[in-house]
């Protein structure tokens, strides 16, 4: 647990199917942070070579698209926590570290959002997920947030 | 000398003994000793055989018969015959001296020993003469007739008489005194060597008080008796008070703590105050009173002077104490505000993190209301452009009807949303 000035903050992550966020509560509000259009971050990823684009820009490229990988692009990754591997364009990807490129964006555009000086100190996190994800998602989820820097 | 005025302060063989005044270089007269001894009638003339011996005390454990089988005084010695015949050394009209050479007077000081030594102002005069004349070819031979001698006076009693004598005419200084000196220099030299086999002779120069107090305990380590110990103490105080000029107090009390203190105490009898009373010695009791007196004042001085020490410390201590208590005082006082100094910053720091929590709660808040209000309004206004936009569109392809319904549906938004930043 990060501590700053005394005081440590855990916050709360939201990681959805399709969004994901963070909320933290200040005083007796909850205050979500959101980008800068006011919304949250897609819980996309677009691999492109050997670069990797997440969130926004990856979901306007599949603007119509489903659940599931799309050529290079994989949305709501954190249906595949517990398998092997998943092949997103042909390539072999872990579905930890899939997750974890979501966590990480979320984290690092949280930070330098408008918002940011809300999660001063936050180095712990509260993580919802879904009532029916059995022990072996829960750990590579755990996994996969361990991970996040 | 004036037999009244003499004060019974014994050597160790009941002696007359008067203590020289080296400041003054005055007779001290009458300090002397044995109110027993008999003094001859004022006018008396001794016999030529008695000149030397003035009305001996009691001969008392003087080895009386010895001295006198060795070392009789020569009947030449009288200065009343009618011709100076000592040894026929001296021209025929060298007056008769009462002692031919040095040698005769140490034979006759041995030869009446365990009496009282009593020498005229003609006697010393004579005896200075003696020892003018002949000093060189007697130096030797009155030395040896004094280590003989002397071997039959264990106790020392003669040396101090001699010296008793000498200082009462006042010749401790002359040649004379000097010779007395040396003769009971070498007697106490042959007799403590044979008492202690320890000590050195006590030559002049030598001698201090603490070679007296070594001396003491070098006796007392043998058994020397009473009386050797007493004549030795006298004689060196004699001698001690001529060499190195001692003041008449302070032979005094060398004697008086190394002798007549300790006397005292052996006494089992204490002096009526009558005999005192009626003693005639008032003048040697003055005398000796006197310098305990002025001893007792300097002590009483010093001790005046100690207490005013003390009472000026003890003035200082309770000034010292009070400047204590006074500075222990503020020091509390100070403590006590330092910890309400204290207590004022932990409330005031307290109060300043309260303050810091608080305003950053704030201003997080209205930053966040910021940021909802500006993505609702962005929204609204990306969500109205493209309303417009359609409208535009319809207006060009001439179907105006839909423009309106689209115009007034933006204008309708913008006024809710106006009315919403009003706070309506």
């Amino acid at each position: 647990m990060a501590e700053t000035q005394g005081r440590s903050t855990v916050v709360g992550f939201d990681f959805g199917t399709t969004n994901s966020l963070m909320s933290v509560v200040v005083g007796d509000e909850v205050i979500d942070v959101l980008d800068v259009d006011g919304r949250p971050f897609p819980s996309v990823v677009r691999y492109e070579g050997g670069g990797k684009v997440v969130g926004r820009q990856a979901r306007n490229s599949l603007e119509s698209a489903g659940v599931g990988v799309h050529g290079t692009t994989v949305l709501s990754p954190k249906f595949y926590l517990g398998d092997e591997s998943v092949n997103v364009g042909g390539v072999e990807r872990s579905p930890i570290d899939i997750v974890n490129d979501v966590v990480s964006h979320v984290r690092s555009e949280s930070l330098s959002g408008p918002l940011g000086g809300a999660l001063d100190g936050a180095s712990r996190a509260v993580v919802t997920i879904p009532i029916t994800m059995n022990g072996p998602r829960r750990a590579a989820l755990r996994d996969a947030f361990l991970r996040a820097d | 000398m004036d037999s009244d005025d003499e004060v019974a302060v014994t050597t160790g063989q009941g002696e007359d003994l008067r203590l020289p005044d080296p400041s003054t270089g005055a007779k001290a007269d009458n300090t002397a000793i044995s109110a027993e001894v008999p003094q001859p009638a004022e006018g008396d003339t001794p016999a030529p055989s008695d000149r030397s011996v003035d009305a001996g005390g009691p001969e008392r454990n003087a080895p009386q018969n010895a001295v006198d089988a060795v070392c009789l005084p020569p009947q030449s010695a009288d200065p009343h015959a009618p011709e100076g015949h000592h040894g026929g050394e001296g021209p025929a009209s060298t007056p008769a001296r009462r002692w031919p050479d040095p040698s005769a007077f140490v034979a006759e000081l041995y030869g009446n020993a365990g009496k009282k030594l009593e020498l005229r102002k003609t006697d010393v005069d004579d005896l200075n003469q003696v020892l003018l004349e002949r000093v060189d070819e007697s130096g030797v031979r009155w030395r040896e007739e004094v280590e003989r001698c002397s071997q039959l006076d264990p106790d020392l009693s003669v040396p101090p008489r001699l010296l008793a004598a000498i200082s009462r005419v006042g010749a401790e200084r002359s040649r004379v005194g000097a010779f007395a000196g040396d003769v009971v220099r070498v007697a106490m030299h042959k007799n403590l060597t044979l008492a202690t086999a320890q000590l050195g002779p006590p030559r002049r120069g030598d001698l201090t008080e603490a070679w007296i107090d070594r001396t003491v305990a070098h006796l007392a380590d043998v058994d020397a008796s009473v009386e050797l110990t007493e004549n030795t103490v006298t004689s060196l105080v004699l001698l001690l008070s001529v060499d190195e000029r001692w003041s008449m107090d302070r032979s005094i009390r060398a004697l008086a703590r190394r002798i007549w203190v300790d006397k005292s105490k052996r006494s089992q009898r204490s002096i009526p105050l009558g005999l005192l009373a009626e003693s005639r010695t008032h003048e040697q009791f003055g005398t000796i009173a006197g310098a305990f007196l002025t001893e007792v004042r300097q002590a009483q001085q010093a001790v005046s002077t100690a207490e005013d020490g003390t009472q000026q410390a003890i003035r200082r201590l309770e000034i010292a104490e009070a400047e204590r208590d006074q500075v222990l005082s503020r020091q509390e006082v100070l403590e006590a505000q330092l910890e309400e100094l204290k207590e004022s910053i932990t409330a005031v720091e307290s109060d300043l993190r309260s303050e810091r929590e608080s305003h950053r709660v704030s201003s997080t808040h209205a930053e966040n209301d910021f940021e909802v209000l500006r993505a609702r309004v962005l929204r609204t206004i990306d969500e109205q452009t493209l309303m417009l936009d359609d409208a535009l569109h319809a207006v060009r392809n001439g179907v105006t009807d839909v423009t309106e319904e689209f115009v007034e549906r933006v204008i309708q938004v913008l006024r809710r949303e106006a009315d919403a930043l009003r706070g309506r």
